[in-house]
């Protein structure tokens, strides 16, 4: 999809944009229709003198049922970077701590990231790149909800190491600029590129893996638009462990345990932005025991976490949350059954964000006893020791 | 009559207790002229290192009651002042005060202490009991409010050899003046209140104790400079002899105190507690240091004392030993001291101890004796001011009311509490001539600044050599010039002096400048100042940022002046970054019901009620039963004969009868809304609710006599509580003279357990009753049973008269409690084991008078769930601040006295009663209440009510409310009148909806963004687990 103004001009106001929009559904004043629509009449200066356009959470629900595939969520991104300049900022989420991280990293700090990771085999120099992301940061920040999604990058080395990979994990990361990009902040964004790439290719990684959808999207399609073709390869963790399912079936197993009823949520980024939908689900099928369930916003359909780029985190975010978890209590409990089920995604965000919210439902509420997984968390639960072997 | 009372109080004594009155004074429409001897007010809570039952550091404590006291601008301090003389009458006293020569221009000293580093002569330190040296030209403490030098002319060079005059020369204000000479400044004032303080014993006069023969024998008041971290060991705790750490500390109470021997009659009540504080604060700088006390009794007759001598025993290891020390001399190292003392059981025991504390008794302050023979006023045998019987505020003269220690020796709630008592009494008594002595603030049009640019100015302070001395100044100053969007930068010797505030204003007008930043010390302090210059320079107050290069950067980097300046315009570089994003804020306003509720019919309630109303004002009464008069009606006279029931009959008469108070009867309060200043409560009545609107409540909700379980309570006849022996002795006096035996059991639901507390009077109580049996039947014999007798202050002369009128005490252990018998003709008996005799005793009694708890009402955790209002753990409310706010809830605008707040005489009952309206009036006299522009908002569109907020405000100023059926959402809402702008709130918000004016997430991030933007090619690593922090 590309943005031209001629694609806006496609726009037939149908609607089904601001019909698809979880913000607009709880918060009448915002409307992808308008955006465009204002756009259309080159009153772009209404869009971007408002703090409205950061209300977006770029999910992509509405362009990818726009007919006139319009890009909504790039044109959106557009306008923030105009936005920002004219001094219109978001209201950052979390104090903006995940606003300045980025920027603070840009000088020259080197900080200790990879020192929780010494319990695995892991290289400074090697074939294989592990791009661990801000799960470090978001396991400090989040404490107030319980939860340590840094076990997400833990899950992952034991995966890597159980399927014989002893991947690079490097003090030289810094993030990947996913929000700077996002939020309007295109020269953090590309400074961040360059520090990440450069960090890479002196470990003479030839394969770079994710296990963040964002960070995937961002280094494959935003990183080469900046920088041109990219030294490496880059590969989604569940796409990387797909190609060698074989081996990883022969190391899942279940000891006695009950069965576990879960269902996928698709994040956005890996979802509609991507168009990966598959390999989380085929390997959540390989665990023996599993029952997988569907819910009935899924793939394409799938409904939003409730926020995005840590910013603008409000009450329709809320509402969005609440929802998802009870179509996700209600899919796992078609039967009657009052076990709650594991929700489980493969984005750290969703992941946060899921579990806030459920911190917030009332005591009453059936989706309380759901339990939220990372996949990469749920895989390596189920994975046996076969360093031994 | 009005016009000629004058709206003005002198407060003499700048103590805990006259900082209180004077601010309660100043709060409420009236002038205050204080008058302190000292060269700085704080008296003696501002030598305190740690202060009981929480231990938190004294002049903390303080600082913020002191700043304001300082700013205040209807208080005028005369420190280093004394009354001189008084003429006039009550409501227009012509007051006379002597300023002593300083030798300093108070006008001129901005209290850099140049002078000071440069003077040569050293003197020995009498505010830390000579253990330390000053100069002859210093401030007491470096917290000194008014902050002013001060010449000692005994030993300056200039007065002593004429020649010198170092201290002239290198002052930069020439605030120096050799020549000053006294001054007398004459004040109109409508009445006085003499709030004078103690001064310890002096322990000389006891040989045995050895105390300024042996250097390791010390006072209790030196022991508190010596465990300071600002006293001269720095917090390290040393003997005076060698500065070693001593391993083992004995402390011998009551010298000075219940010892006739030298000609002190009273207990000093404090004694007890400050010594288990120290014991404690040992025990935290060192464990394994051995501390013991010495006691007779064990007084812990307040708050929470019996829970913190509890703590002291099982958590620190504290040794009690009951015993008074009868001998100390050097042991034959000469190092150590021997103790000799006997113990319970007759043993002599001999202990070593490497230092001893004498816990010094209270004695009048000798200056406050002065001022109380200028003032004419009787003053007791023991040399304290002689009060009224039952109001102990009320001195021999009208119009001169009396507060703090040199009432009784008390502790500093007790002190705070009668400070406000005082301050009522003198409003009270002037209440006409309210608000007419004190300035009316002018208003001064703003500029309007929005849209403009910031155009900011940059001031940075030497502070004389205090930052000069270390940052280079002018540097820092050239560097703000640099910044983006500052448009003047300069250097000067003094940022807060008046001439400078002149200059600030001349450049913002020249400069047009919108924004300010001062570089120089502490906001706490100086923030004030500053937004006052920026208001009368016609900008917003608020557009005002204040670097502290002073105590985070010169105090801290004397060693290293060019990183030091390094910091300083990092410091500076941040203040402007932040001022940048500053907006103009503004204060809110709205209209007080200038009319108060009391909830609470007894003493307590009766006595707020009549003194509201005296004060001016409206109020509602209400009470849950019948009628008025509470648990007072049921005691007939105090300890000192005072007829409590019959004065509470007439108060019930007269606020019956009083138009400005409405009583409802059979009623409750259902329920508060609004805030401070502007409540709404509704109350239950019988022919139903009814709403009114007050502007401040005060709960006086009373307690009860607990009911004994035990000892055969409610099973025999003749065991009764001390409540229904004092209705037999008043109506059934014959009963008591046909008697023969009686018998008393003190702490009956005390100090148990579960109950850890003292109630407090028991102990007075039995011994009046006692002693009112004796009198009706002289030969009847009287045994009290007693864990510890507590008749503190003056309370001790009833004690020691019941002991000379042969009434038996016998001391018990709660393990082993008293038995009680009945034999087969149905007399009963107690039997225990006299701890001194090891005997047991068999006392036939034909009256066993049980000594029962106080309690709380029983519906009273019911009423606090009502009100939100907290209770502590014994189910008695909970007030503020267990030291300086003893009369506030923690929810402004409600106040709380009597029974209701915990066990207490009735005369004290009155004494808070009247502080806590005292309180309530500094809400009531204002026309609208202000609340300050630093106060959350909440953004209603980011706002998730997710509830984190309400989680975590103390205040209960912020509330996720549901809104759903208004048709609008769950979100959270802040009472701007209870919001303290403490920002917890902001800090627990997700989303960032919640967010406090100036302190909001842009304003921080801007300034860390700033601190890391300039590192002048340096490298750092930095890690995050903040193990291995490294520069390159």
């Amino acid at each position: 999809m590309k943005i031209t103004d001629e694609q806006i001009a496609y726009c037939m106001e149908c609607g089904v944009c601001t019909g698809s929009c979880p913000v607009a559904r709880h918060y009448e004043e915002f409307s992808p229709r308008s955006i465009i629509k204002q756009l259309l009449i080159d009153r772009e200066d209404v869009v971007t003198r408002d703090r409205i356009i950061w209300r977006c959470v770029t999910c992509a629900r509405c362009s990818i049922r726009c007919p006139a595939l319009i890009d909504i969520p790039q044109i959106v991104n557009r306008c923030r970077s105009e936005a920002r300049k004219a001094g219109y900022y978001p209201e950052p989420s979390h104090h903006g701590v995940f606003h300045i991280i980025p920027r603070l990293q840009l000088r020259d700090f080197l900080q200790d990231r990879v020192g929780w990771a010494s319990q695995w085999r892991v290289r400074r120099q090697g074939e294989y790149f592990y791009f661990v992301g801000c799960a470090p940061y978001f396991s400090s920040m989040f404490r107030y909800l319980q939860i340590r999604p840094l076990n997400i990058s833990r899950a992952i080395l034991t995966l890597l190491n159980a399927v014989g990979i002893e991947p690079v994990v490097s003090n030289r990361e810094v993030c990947c600029g996913h929000d700077a990009l996002w939020t309007g902040e295109e020269e953090t964004f590309v400074k961040l590129a360059q520090k990440n790439v450069e960090a890479i290719r002196r470990s003479g990684a030839e394969v770079v893996i994710f296990s963040c959808p964002e960070g995937y999207i961002t280094f494959k399609h935003h990183y080469t638009e900046a920088l041109g073709k990219l030294p490496f390869q880059v590969i989604y963790a569940s796409e990387f462990f797909m190609e060698r399912i074989d081996l990883l079936k022969r190391l899942l197993s279940r000891d006695g345990e009950e069965l576990e009823r879960v269902t996928y949520h698709d994040p956005c980024r890996l979802g509609r932005l991507e168009g990966i939908y598959d390999s989380p689900r085929i390997l959540l099928d390989a665990v023996p025991g599993v029952e997988r369930m569907e819910m009935e916003r899924s793939r394409e359909n799938a409904l939003c976490c409730g926020t995005s780029a840590w910013i603008e985190c409000s009450s329709c975010s809320k509402s969005i949350q609440f929802d998802r978890l009870e179509e996700a209590s209600d899919t796992m409990a078609l039967d009657g059954s009052e076990e709650g089920g594991i929700l489980i995604t493969s984005c750290p965000k969703c992941y946060i964000h899921l579990n806030c919210a459920r911190a917030a439902l009332p005591e009453d509420r059936v989706a309380k006893k759901l339990q939220i997984e990372d996949i990469y968390v749920f895989l390596a639960r189920h994975v046996t020791e076969i360093q031994d072997k | 009559m009005s016009s000629h009372l004058i709206g003005a109080v002198t407060v003499i004594g700048g103590g805990i207790s006259g900082i209180q009155a004077a601010l309660d004074l100043a709060n409420s429409g009236f002038k205050v002229y204080l008058i302190e001897s000292d060269p700085s007010v704080g008296g003696v809570m501002a030598k305190l290192d740690k202060t009981f039952p929480t231990n938190d550091c004294s002049s903390c404590m303080m600082g913020p009651k002191l700043v304001e006291l300082a700013n205040h601008p209807n208080i005028e301090i005369f420190a280093y002042s004394e009354l001189a003389s008084v003429s006039g009458e009550p409501g227009r006293f012509e007051v006379t005060i002597r300023k002593k020569a300083r030798y300093v221009d108070e006008e001129k000293c901005v209290g850099c202490g140049i002078c000071a580093t440069k003077c040569p002569t050293k003197v020995l330190d009498e505010f830390n009991f000579n253990l330390r040296y000053r100069k002859a030209i210093y401030v007491p403490f470096p917290q000194a409010v008014p902050l002013i030098y001060t010449i000692d002319q005994k030993h300056c060079r200039m007065f002593t050899k004429g020649k010198c005059g170092i201290c002239q020369k290198i002052c930069h204000k020439k605030a120096i003046d050799y020549d000053q000479k006294d001054l007398f400044v004459t004040v109109p004032s409508g009445a006085i209140i003499l709030a004078g303080g103690y001064s310890p014993f002096n322990p000389r006069v006891m040989e045995e104790l050895g105390y300024g023969r042996w250097p390791n024998v010390i006072t209790a008041i030196e022991y508190e400079r010596i465990s300071s971290a600002a006293g001269p060991f720095e917090g390290h705790i040393l003997r005076p002899s060698d500065r070693e750490e001593p391993q083992s500390i004995a402390w011998i109470q009551c010298v000075g105190s219940r010892d006739l021997m030298n000609g002190v009659e009273y207990c000093s009540s404090v004694c007890c507690m400050y010594a288990t504080k120290q014991a404690m604060v040992t025990k935290e700088h060192d464990l394994s240091v051995d501390t013991t006390i010495f006691y007779i009794d064990m007084r812990a007759h307040g708050k929470g004392f019996d829970a913190f001598i509890d703590r002291a025993k099982s958590e620190y290891g504290v040794r009690y030993v009951r015993s008074r020390v009868s001998r100390i001399v050097p042991d034959v190292s000469g190092k150590r001291l021997e103790v000799t003392y006997v113990t319970e059981d007759q043993k002599f025991v001999t202990e070593p101890f490497d230092m001893i504390v004498l816990s010094i008794g209270l004695c009048p302050n000798p200056t406050a004796i002065d001022a109380a023979n200028i003032l004419g006023l009787s003053v007791t045998p023991h040399g304290f001011i002689e009060t009224d019987q039952f109001h102990l505020t009320r001195t021999s003269r009208p119009g001169v009311f009396v507060c703090g220690a040199i009432q009784e020796p008390k502790d500093i709630p007790d002190s705070v509490q009668q400070g406000s008592s005082a301050a009522e009494e003198a409003m009270a008594f002037l209440a006409p001539a309210r608000n007419t002595m004190v300035p009316v603030p002018t208003q001064i049009p703003e500029r309007n600044v929005l849209g403009e640019e910031p155009r900011i100015g940059v001031f940075v302070c030497h502070c004389g050599i205090n930052i000069a001395g270390v940052v280079d100044v002018k540097a820092v100053a050239e560097y703000a010039a640099t910044l983006p969007n500052v448009v003047y930068a300069v250097n000067c010797m003094f940022a807060c002096s008046s001439d400078q505030q002149m200059e600030i204003k001349r450049v913002i007008e020249e400069y047009k400048l919108n924004r300010l930043v001062v570089a120089s010390c502490t906001p706490r302090t100086h923030e004030p100042l500053f937004r006052n210059t920026l208001k009368e320079a016609g900008l917003n107050p608020y557009l005002f940022e204040q670097a502290n290069i002073r105590e985070h950067v010169a105090w801290v980097h004397q060693q290293e002046p060019e990183r030091a300046t390094q910091k300083a315009k990092e410091v500076v570089r941040m203040s402007v970054a932040r001022a940048r994003l500053l907006e103009p804020l503004y204060d809110s306003s709205y209209e007080v019901s200038q009319r108060g509720l009391v909830i609470g019919g007894g003493l307590a309630g009766l006595t707020a009620a009549q003194e509201i109303s005296r004060q001016g004002f409206e109020v509602i009464l209400v009470e849950k039963t019948d009628s008025l008069g509470g648990i007072a009606k049921h005691i007939y006279q105090t300890e000192s004969g005072f007829p409590v029931a019959q004065y509470t009959q007439e108060l019930i008469q007269a606020v019956e009868s009083d138009p400005r108070i409405r009583i409802f009867l059979n009623s409750e309060v259902a329920e508060i809304k609004g805030a401070c200043g502007r409540f709404t409560a509704i109350i239950r009545t019988p022919w139903g609710n009814e709403s009114a609107h007050v502007g401040a409540i005060i709960v006086a909700t009373g307690g009860t006599e607990f009911k004994p379980s035990e000892y055969l309570y409610g099973q025999h006849d003749s065991v009764v509580t001390q409540l229904s022996l004092e209705k037999i002795i008043n109506s059934e006096p014959e009963k008591i003279k046909e008697a023969m035996h009686l018998v008393m059991i003190q702490c009956v639901g005390s100090r148990e357990p579960r109950r850890l507390y003292c109630s407090r009077i028991c102990c007075t109580m039995a011994i009046k009753n006692a002693l009112r049996c004796k009198e009706i039947n002289p030969s009847l014999n009287i045994t009290i049973l007693y864990r510890d007798i507590r008749t503190f202050g003056f309370r001790e002369r009833y004690y020691r008269e019941a002991r000379i009128k042969g009434i038996r005490f016998v001391r018990y252990e709660l393990g082993s409690k008293p038995q009680v018998v009945v034999d087969s003709r149905g007399t009963l008996s107690v039997q225990l084991r006299d701890p001194i005799t090891g005997m047991l005793l068999s006392l036939p009694t034909d009256l066993l008078v049980l000594t029962a708890a106080i309690r709380p009402q029983e519906d009273q955790k019911e009423l606090a769930e009502r009100l939100r209002l907290p209770l502590d753990e014994h189910g008695f409310f909970l007030e503020a601040h267990i030291k300086l706010r003893p009369l506030d809830f923690t929810v402004p605008g409600f106040f709380i006295c009597g029974l209701a707040h915990g066990p207490k005489f009735s005369y004290e009952s009155v004494v808070q009663a009247k502080g806590a309206v005292a309180r309530a009036v500094s809400i009531l006299s204002r026309k609208r209440m202000f609340s300050d522009a630093m106060v959350t908002t909440v953004d209603p569109f980011l706002c998730r009510g997710c509830g984190e907020c309400e989680k975590a405000c103390s205040f209960g100023a912020i509330k996720v409310i549901d809104r759903r059926t208004e048709g609008k959402g769950i979100r959270a809402e802040v009472d701007p009148a209870l919001c303290t702008g403490c920002g917890a709130c902001n800090v627990a918000c997700p989303t960032g909806a919640a967010s406090l004016a100036h302190f909001r997430d842009k304003h921080i991030l801007a300034m860390i963004e700033s601190l890391t933007g300039d590192f002048e090619g340096e490298t750092r690593e930095l890690d995050i687990r903040g193990l291995n922090v490294t520069t390159t």
